[in-house]
C-alpha cells in the first residue's frame, strides 16, 4: 500500500514537472511570436496608426518613381497636393479588401487627396494577380524605391503625405472605413500641432500654411524674413 | 527621371509622368504628362486623360517619330518648344472639347524627331496654362 502511494506521488510529481516545463515552453514561443509582430490581429484591433516621430528618416521622397504593369516608367509627384499612398501587395489577405475598394474611382479620400497605389516591383510580385487586381482609375506604381525610402513594414499600409511632401498621417487598418478615420484624425491633428504653436487661427488655416510648407517656429510666422 | 538612355525629365510638383517605347521598339518613345493621375487605358494623343481635366488642368504628349523624319520639312524646327499662350487654339484638338484648348508643335533635337502636343483644361485660362506646360518642357532633357 505505502509503495503505491509512493509510485503515485512520484508519478504525480513527474507529471507536475512536465505540465510546467510545457507552459514555460508555450510562453516563451508566445514572446517570441509577440516580439516577431504576430498576433496583430486587425479585425479586434482596427486601424493602428504609426506616428511620424517613429520614423528613422527625416525626409521621403518628393516623387514615387516606378513602372506600371505595362512596363512605362512612371514618376508621380508628390508635391503641390496631398497625396494618399496604399502600399499593397496581391498576396496579403487584408488587402483584398482594399484592392477592391480601390477598383473604381474612389470618392472619400480624405481632404480630397489623391490616391496611389504602390506595390513592390515585379521581383516579389505576381504581374498575373496584379493585373486581376489592378484598379482602372487609381494609378498603380510598382516602386521598390517607394517601399525602401517610406520604410513601409508591409502590407497594408497607408502613408498621408501633405503638398509639401511632409508625412502627417500613416499607419494601417483593415478596412477602407477605418484607413478614412486614421487619416481624417491625422489630418485634424496636424492641423492642432500648428494651432497649438499659437501661430495661426483656425484648422483650415492651419492646412493651408502647412501645404505651402510653413510650419511651427517658421520665421514668416512671427514677422521675420523667411 | 530617366525614361529611356536619351530622355530625361523633371517632374514639376503635381504632375504625373509616363513614357514608354511603342511596341518596345527602341527609339519611338512616348511620354504622357499630366496634372492629373494618367489612366491606364489611354490613346496615344490623350484620350483617356483628356476627359478628366479641369479647367487648370494640362495634358502633355510627346510622340517620337522614326528617326528617318528628322531630315523632313515637318519637322525642321530645331529644339523643344516652348508653347505660348496664343498658340493655343481650341480648333487644333484632334477631337474638339468644350472649353478645351489644344496645340501641336513638330521639332527635332539630338537626332530624333518629335511631335508635342499640349491640351489645356481652359481655353479662358490658356495663361497659366501654358505656364505649366513651359515648367514641364524646361525639364526635358533630350540627347
Amino acid at each position: 500500500m505505502n509503495a503505491a502511494v509512493v509510485a503515485l506521488g512520484v508519478a504525480v510529481l513527474l507529471l507536475s514537472v512536465l505540465v510546467a516545463g510545457l507552459l514555460r515552453s508555450h510562453a516563451e514561443i508566445l514572446r517570441a511570436l509577440h516580439e516577431l509582430g504576430a498576433g496583430l490581429e486587425l479585425d479586434k484591433t482596427g486601424a493602428v496608426p504609426i506616428t511620424p516621430e517613429q520614423r528613422r528618416t527625416a525626409s521621403t521622397p518628393d516623387t514615387v518613381v516606378g513602372r506600371t504593369l505595362g512596363d512605362e516608367v512612371v514618376a508621380v509627384s508628390l508635391l503641390g497636393g496631398e497625396t494618399l499612398i496604399a502600399f499593397l501587395s496581391s498576396g496579403c489577405s487584408t488587402c483584398q479588401g482594399f484592392w477592391k475598394a480601390f477598383r473604381h474611382e474612389v470618392r472619400d479620400v480624405p481632404g480630397g487627396a489623391r490616391l496611389l497605389v504602390v506595390t513592390r516591383g515585379l521581383d516579389e510580385e505576381s504581374p498575373s494577380a496584379l493585373m486581376e487586381r489592378q484598379p482602372t482609375v487609381v494609378p498603380l506604381v510598382l516602386s521598390d524605391e517607394a517601399w525602401d525610402a517610406f520604410e513601409v513594414p508591409g502590407a497594408p499600409y497607408f502613408a498621408y503625405v501633405n503638398s509639401s511632401g511632409r508625412v502627417i498621417g500613416e499607419g494601417t487598418g483593415n478596412s477602407w472605413k477605418q484607413v478614412v478615420e486614421l487619416m481624417t484624425q491625422a489630418r485634424a491633428d496636424a492641423a492642432l500641432q500648428i494651432k497649438g504653436s499659437g501661430a495661426v487661427r483656425d484648422g483650415r488655416d492651419s492646412l493651408a500654411l502647412q501645404d505651402a510648407g510653413i510650419e511651427p517656429g517658421h520665421p514668416s510666422l512671427y514677422g521675420e524674413s523667411a | 527621371m530617366r525614361i529611356d538612355a536619351g530622355f530625361d525629365i523633371t517632374v514639376p510638383p503635381g504632375w504625373h509622368v509616363a513614357g514608354r517605347n511603342r511596341d518596345n521598339v527602341p527609339g519611338t518613345l512616348l511620354v504622357h504628362a499630366a496634372t492629373v493621375p494618367l489612366p491606364r487605358i489611354r490613346g496615344d494623343f490623350g484620350s483617356g486623360v483628356l476627359p478628366t481635366l479641369d479647367p487648370d488642368d494640362v495634358f502633355v504628349c510627346l510622340f517620337e517619330y522614326d528617326r528617318e523624319a528628322v531630315g523632313t520639312a515637318l519637322f525642321q524646327s530645331k529644339g523643344v518648344p516652348r508653347p505660348r499662350p496664343s498658340e493655343f487654339d481650341p480648333s487644333a484638338m484632334q477631337w474638339v472639347r468644350p472649353g478645351m484648348s489644344g496645340g501641336q508643335w513638330f521639332f527635332n533635337t539630338s537626332g530624333r524627331a518629335w511631335c508635342l502636343f499640349a491640351v489645356l483644361g481652359s481655353h479662358a485660362r490658356r495663361q497659366p496654362g501654358a505656364l505649366k506646360v513651359g515648367a514641364l518642357l524646361r525639364g526635358v532633357r533630350i540627347r
